[in-house]
């Protein structure tokens, strides 16, 4: 079931080359990585994370970090323009140019020829992305553990995000009828029920289709984390609001459970205006060796609780859609001790092209090593 | 910029209320209007009142039509299949049925869908006036309801609704069915409708 470690046989998606024009703090700038492991080193302010966000533009359409487009652009400058070239394991060439302008926005165009919507690049150069803020997935509110799983779920199962979407339309109507009881409650309960029913089943299957990659996708987690932490035993529990869900559960049940869970819970419902339990409310639960990892673990815990996470992402990808991704971290090592680092460059050893930032070298025998210097804003050189 | 012409603000200012059209649009028909002859104007002037004076809704179906065709021509028409009503959300859906000319059924307008959001509720929408076309004492013809509201949230939980207080009356509820477009190749259909479709196949 685990793949990784011993090296893939196949080929892997490539990054051949990518050039910067006015993009943050890069304003003519080239970077061809290695296959492999690349690391990225340079001082503070020197433009690493610039590289990757870069490429993450280029694959995804949008920053690495949540901010706008605008804030890529270089001080003073009107636009900006990405051009890089990837390469399929099959050995089919890609083209992407991406370039913005205050004016008109951000444009993509693929081996010549402009693309829109930008949902159909989306997919199409799979990417995994590791940056610090991020740590909040492990460490911060529930919303932020909903939106991992959702985006991981959305990526493999087309469906569900159809699911996703019609659930909070729903979740929306149900509120507004609460709402309206509860500021005249002599009004007549009969449509409740009827949106109660629709919601449960809605919910069922988001529900579902949760729990469903939960499953298929622990596997990966468990051993990933075991190599990274010196053995300890990760486990990812789904808390439902009509209890834990350790295994796949028929949509049937759910939707039952749902039901129930809705009408003891009417009259409460009613009083707050608003839908108290269902897929939004859930939570996900991560344990390392049955302690929760968001009170009990210490910063650098969590940090390589997350790594393995989207470690297990990555190898999880690679195994559903049959094309290795692209690994963007940013900034890894920081909070991780020697013997941690090494691991996790052991792993990425073996998974297709790996592109990470650090403030200070690593040593590791078999990895590219870029050395951005200089004061970026005057450079116009090739790594 | 305000104009010199209190007459030509007002004008604007009207246009601009019509969905789809900005201030800028509404400038240009307002310049447009001053430029044609008089009798154009009186023209559109005499087709707005008229629109507004003239057209009820059928007292059938609910779909609108001009005050005297009521009931409305598709009601009282000839070699129309008078035990099938299909019911819709607005008067659009029945054009865009009619365009087909393979419907031979009769209608009925909805104008509306529930939705708690837009504080629509099932009495906001023509419901009543569809259950007394079922009642048996206007004949008890109808054998079938097809359901075809749009296949959005609201649209399926009216159409659940619906379902739920017609089924009971003894007349077979239908609901249309969804899935890929025709002449449509499968690769290019998204992966959610096709899903869907694969779902709701039928025997062959």
């Amino acid at each position: 079931m685990v793949v990784g470690h011993s090296g893939l046989t196949r080929g892997f998606l490539r990054l051949r080359s990518i050039q910067f024009e006015n993009f943050r703090n890069h304003r003519s700038f080239s970077f061809e990585p290695e296959d492999g492991i690349n690391l990225i080193y340079g001082q503070n302010g020197s433009g690493k994370t610039s590289i990757l966000e870069g490429i993450h533009y280029c694959a995804l359409t949008k920053g690495f970090v949540s901010a706008a487009d605008g804030e890529c652009l270089s001080f003073s400058a009107g636009y900006f323009l990405l051009t890089a070239l990837f390469e399929s394991s099959s050995g089919i060439e890609t083209a992407v140019r991406l370039s913005y302008t205050k004016e008109s926005g951000k444009k993509l165009q693929i081996d010549g020829n402009e693309l829109k919507p930008f949902s159909l690049h989306i997919g199409s150069i799979p990417c995994i992305s590791f940056s610090p803020p991020e740590i909040v997935i492990v460490s911060g509110p529930p919303g932020e553990r909903r939106r991992f799983l959702d985006n991981a779920v959305c990526q493999s199962d087309r469906r569900y995000l159809d699911n996703l979407l019609i659930y909070r339309r729903l979740l929306q109507q149900r509120n507004a009828l609460l709402q309206q009881l509860s500021q005249s409650p002599g009004k007549d309960r009969s449509m409740l029920q009827l949106w109660s029913e629709n919601l449960a089943s809605s919910a069922a299957s988001v529900t579902a289709g949760r729990v469903r990659f939960l499953a298929e996708f622990h596997p990966f987690v468990e051993s990933l984390h075991r190599d990274l932490s010196g053995g300890q035993t990760p486990s990812i529990e789904y808390s439902s609001t009509i209890g834990r869900l350790l295994e796949p559960v028929p949509e049937s049940e759910l939707r039952e459970r749902f039901l129930q869970r809705f009408q003891e819970n009417e009259q409460q419902e009613i009083l707050r205006g608003q839908t108290l339990s269902g897929p939004h409310r859930d939570e996900l639960i991560f344990l390392s060796d049955g302690r929760e990892s968001k009170r009990y673990s210490s910063q650098g815990q969590q940090r390589t609780f997350l790594i393995s996470l989207k470690l297990a992402l990555f190898q999880y990808f690679n195994e559903k859609i049959g094309e290795t991704p692209i690994c963007l971290l940013d900034d890894i090592f920081s909070e991780l001790d020697g013997k941690r680092t090494a691991a996790v460059l052991d792993i990425l050893e073996g998974c297709g092209q790996t592109l990470i930032s650090s403030a200070d070298l690593k040593n590791h025998p078999g990895s590219a090593v870029h050395h951005l210097q200089t004061t970026p804003s005057t450079r116009n050189s090739e790594v | 910029m305000r104009y010199t012409s209190a007459a030509i603000e007002a004008l604007i200012d009207a246009f601009a209320k019509l969905p789809g059209v900005g201030r800028k649009t509404a400038r240009r028909l307002a310049m447009h209007v001053l430029q044609q002859p008089r009798l154009e104007a009186e023209r559109l002037a005499s087709a707005l009142l008229d629109a507004k004076d003239l057209v009820v809704r059928c007292s059938i179906c609910q779909n609108v039509t001009d005050r005297d065709a009521d009931p409305c021509r598709i009601c009282t028409g000839q070699g129309r299949d008078q035990s099938v009503i299909c019911v819709v959300e607005s008067p659009v859906d029945v054009l865009a049925f009619e365009k087909t000319a393979h419907y031979k059924g009769l209608y009925h307008v909805l104008h509306g869908v529930i939705s708690p959001l837009d504080g629509i509720g099932p009495d906001d929408i023509n419901i009543r006036e569809l259950l007394q076309r079922l009642q048996p004492e206007k004949g008890g013809e109808v054998r079938e309801i097809v359901l075809a509201l749009n296949p959005t949230v609201e649209g399926e939980t009216t159409s659940l609704y619906l379902s739920r207080l017609i089924a009971p009356l003894g007349i077979m509820v239908t609901k249309i069915a969804r899935g890929i477009p025709v002449g449509a190749e499968l690769e290019f259909i998204d992966e959610a409708t096709l899903s869907r479709a694969m779902e709701g196949r039928t025997t062959f």
